[in-house]
C-alpha cells in the first residue's frame, strides 16, 4: 500500500514546515516508514570523501577566519554536515559546501530541476528548495539529538533529490513523498 | 562635465590623506558614481565551474553588513594591501582579485552602503546593509525564509559586480588594469 504526504499543504501546513516534525505529527508509526541507508556508488562515494575532507578542512577554522571576526565552526555542526554528507542518496550529487563567517556550513545543489539550499548549525537547519517549476518550498528543523539528525538529513535529502533529481522534466506544483508500507 | 571636475578633485585629496591621513577629506556620504571592491579569494569563493558563489558577499559575523572598500579614496594598491592581510590559505582563502561594484548599483538592488571609518574599522571602508528583518544567532542558519532572502541579496550582489582578477596575487602592487564595474542593468527586487 502506497502512502502520499504533501509537505506543501497550505491548509495543514505553516510555510515552513520542518519535514520531521510534519512526518511525526501526520505519522505515528514514523519509524516504521523511515528511509533505508542509501548505498552510495564507487564516483558518489570518491567525491564524498573529497566532501568530507573539504569538511574536515573546515572543521579546522579557527576565530577570525576571514579577516572580518568570523566564528570557528562547532564541533556539532561540523558532525551534522557529516551526517547530511554521509545520508546523501544515490543518483544525488555531492552539493558545493562551504563555511560561512557566522560559523555554519551550507550546502547547496543546482541541478536542471532547480536549486536547494541548506544552512547546518550548531542545533538546527534551515533552506529552501527553488524548484524550477512550482513554489518555493522552505525546510527547517531541530538537530539536537541523533534521531531529529537522522530523520532530517534523510528526509530533506529525499525531498531534495526528488525535486532536483527526478527523471520527469516537468515538477509537480505540490511535492509528495512515497512511502510503502511494510508487510507485516 | 562634473565627472571630470570630480575626479581632479579626488585627487589632492587621495594625495593628502597618504601624506598626512586625513580622513576629514573623505566625504561621509557615498557618491552613486563610487566603486567599491569586495576582496575575492578562492577557491573558498568560487564553484566548480569557477564562477563567483554568493558566499564571497556573506555579512560579518553578529551583523547584516558586507564589508567593503572605497576604491576612489584609498587607492587600488591600499586595497590589495588590506586584501592580502586577511587572506587565509589555512582557511582555502587565498586572494585572487577583487568583485568591482558601483554604489549607485547597489542601491538600485535596495540596499544601501555607508561609511563605516570608526574604530576596529579604517578610513574608505564601507559596510553594504542588509535588510533581513530577524536577528543572526551564532553559530546557527537564519530562519528558512530569512535565509532565503538573505541568498537572493547575495546573489543580486553577485549579478551587479565584476569580478576582476588580479593577474600577479603574490606582488604586492596591483598591476592589473582600471577596475570597472559592470554596466548598470536592471535589476529585480524581490
Amino acid at each position: 500500500m502506497n502512502r502520499s504526504i504533501s509537505i506543501t499543504d497550505p491548509l495543514r501546513n505553516t510555510p515552513t514546515t520542518s519535514i520531521v516534525e510534519f512526518a511525526r505529527h501526520h505519522f505515528s508509526p514514523y519509524d516504521f516508514f523511515r528511509l533505508q541507508t542509501p548505498v552510495p556508488s564507487a564516483n558518489a562515494s570518491s567525491a564524498a570523501v573529497a566532501a568530507g575532507a573539504t569538511l574536515l578542512q573546515f572543521s579546522k577554522l579557527q576565530a577570525d577566519w576571514d579577516g572580518y571576526g568570523a566564528l570557528p565552526l562547532t564541533s556539532e555542526s561540523c558532525a551534522h554536515a557529516h551526517h547530511f554528507l554521509s545520508a546523501t542518496p544515490e543518483g544525488m550529487v555531492i552539493p558545493e559546501i562551504s563555511p560561512t563567517a557566522n560559523g555554519t556550513i551550507t550546502f547547496e545543489w543546482e541541478s536542471g530541476g532547480g536549486e536547494a539550499y541548506l544552512e547546518i548549525g550548531r542545533t538546527r537547519y534551515s533552506g529552501h528548495i527553488r524548484p524550477r517549476h512550482g513554489r518555493v518550498i522552505y525546510l527547517q528543523g531541530q538537530l539536537a539529538d541523533s534521531l531529529q539528525e537522522k530523520l532530517a538529513s534523510e528526509q530533506a535529502l529525499l525531498v531534495i533529490k526528488q525535486l532536483l533529481y527526478a527523471s520527469s522534466g516537468s515538477g509537480p506544483s505540490t511535492h509528495t513523498i512515497q512511502i510503502t508500507q511494510p508487510a507485516f | 562635465m562634473l565627472r571630470p571636475v570630480l575626479v581632479l578633485l579626488r585627487i589632492p585629496s587621495k594625495l593628502l590623506n597618504r601624506l598626512f591621513n586625513l580622513c576629514w577629506l573623505v566625504p561621509e556620504y557615498l557618491s552613486g558614481d563610487e566603486r567599491i571592491l569586495r576582496a575575492v579569494y578562492t577557491p573558498l569563493y568560487f564553484d566548480k565551474n569557477n564562477k563567483l558563489k554568493p558566499t564571497a558577499f556573506h555579512p560579518s559575523p553578529h551583523t547584516v553588513d558586507i564589508s567593503v572598500m572605497r576604491c576612489e579614496y584609498l587607492g587600488v594598491q591600499f586595497c590589495k594591501q588590506k586584501a592580502l592581510a586577511i587572506e587565509n590559505p589555512a582557511a582555502r582563502k587565498n586572494y585572487s582579485g577583487f568583485a568591482v561594484l558601483a554604489v549607485r548599483a547597489v542601491r538600485r538592488c535596495g540596499l544601501d552602503v555607508v561609511d563605516s571609518r570608526a574604530k576596529p574599522n579604517y578610513c574608505g571602508h564601507a559596510d553594504i546593509k542588509l535588510v533581513l528583518g530577524e536577528a543572526i544567532d551564532p553559530q546557527e542558519p537564519l530562519s528558512a525564509i530569512a535565509g532565503e532572502r538573505l541568498l537572493e541579496l547575495k546573489k543580486m550582489l553577485v549579478g551587479v559586480s565584476n569580478y576582476t582578477p588580479d593577474p600577479n596575487p603574490r606582488d604586492k602592487e596591483w598591476r592589473g588594469g582600471k577596475l570597472k564595474p559592470p554596466k548598470e542593468q536592471k535589476v529585480a527586487v524581490r
